[in-house]
């Protein structure tokens, strides 16, 4: 899909929710009116991209909102999902190679 | 420390309804669409000087965020601000202390119960909790199940309480909703299951239809209450 933000146009910063488990992130995305084919999703490592449109009542509504995360996916593993707006995004973290403490 | 309360009609009413912006802005979204849907008029407004700094304005008017509604002998309350959990309390006790001189006979809270899987549920879970006996007896009139055995904390428990301290039937509301988001989907859910009890005609699908829009306009005030209170919450 090619994406463009008309100047003219309001860009609207989308509410996020991240969650950081042991071995995953969870992070959704609240986009109301949005499609599945007006929605641009980029992962790298550190960061979470998401651009998309969508026609709310007479208004062209622009999302854009750009995560940095705080810990580093996979992004070979990412997993998206668009259900009534809310776009859910799933990943592992990247092992570290923690080693395991014996407590004395 | 005070709240002041100014009424600007002399109408009375015997019941209230209080929606603050908690989780998923249920009590917020219900209350303001309630209060168009049924046409009411401003009744008083509520202001404190520990309140946030903010006005709301129309046509140029700055008035308070925090007005109470009236028609048909309910009285509705909208609070389009986002308070500190110490404001909430304050403003409860002063709203009870009001609505108690009125000898008010029922007083409703409309909240959200955050929960992860909310989207897999087109109708969410509707729940009450009652503060004495007579709130039982009116609560069951509603379709819904009570809370279950657990703990409720922040201004719930704060309502519920000072609430009977004052001899008021008190029932909350609670609804499923998204933990983060707003959720105009469990507010229609909310004023469906309170209709019994306010006796007033609402038709709760323009609500939905409009849902985006409300998920879009109501971000910013989502965002203002995530930075400014921990929602109250039920452990079971």
């Amino acid at each position: 899909m090619k994406y463009y933000f008309p100047e003219h146009e309001e860009v609207v910063e989308p509410l996020a929710d991240l969650k950081v488990m042991m071995d995953t992130i969870k992070l959704s995305m609240d986009i109301p009116g949005v499609e599945k084919k007006n929605l641009e999703l980029k992962v790298s490592e550190k960061t979470v991209i998401v651009r998309a449109f969508a026609i709310i009542g007479k208004r062209n509504v622009h999302y854009y909102r750009r995560i940095d995360l705080p810990v580093e996916i996979d992004p070979d593993t990412v997993k998206a999902k668009l259900t009534a707006g809310v776009l859910e995004i799933t990943a592992k973290i990247k092992p570290k190679g923690f080693r395991e403490v014996a407590v004395e | 420390m005070s709240v002041e309360i100014v009424e600007l009609s002399e109408e009375e009413g015997d019941v209230l309804l209080l929606g603050f912006p908690g989780n998923g802005l249920v009590g917020a979204i219900s209350s303001d669409y309630m209060v168009r849907q049924a046409n009411m008029k401003r009744a008083a407004k509520v202001d404190s000087r520990n309140f946030p700094p903010v006005v709301k304005l129309l046509d140029g008017m700055a008035i308070e965020p925090i007005n109470i509604y009236y028609t048909k002998g309910i009285y509705v309350m909208i609070d389009e601000v986002a308070l500190p959990p110490q404001s909430i309390a304050e403003l409860i006790t002063f709203t009870l202390d009001w609505f108690s001189k009125k000898k008010g006979k029922l007083v409703i809270m409309v909240e959200g119960l955050a929960v992860e899987n909310r989207l897999e549920k087109e109708k969410p879970s509707v729940y009450k909790v009652y503060n004495n006996d007579k709130a039982k007896e009116l609560a069951s009139s509603i379709e819904a199940d009570p809370l279950p055995s657990g703990y409720i904390s922040g201004h719930i428990a704060h309502f519920l309480k000072e609430a009977n301290y004052r001899g008021i039937p008190a029932i909350t509301v609670l609804v499923e909703c998204f933990p983060s988001y707003p959720d105009p989907g469990a507010a229609a859910a909310a004023i469906d299951a309170i209709k019994p009890l306010i006796k007033i005609e609402i038709d709760t699908q323009p609500l939905i239809n409009e849902s985006n829009a409300i998920r879009l306009k109501m971000r910013e005030l989502m965002r203002q209450v995530q930075a400014a209170q921990k929602p109250a919450g039920y452990i079971g």
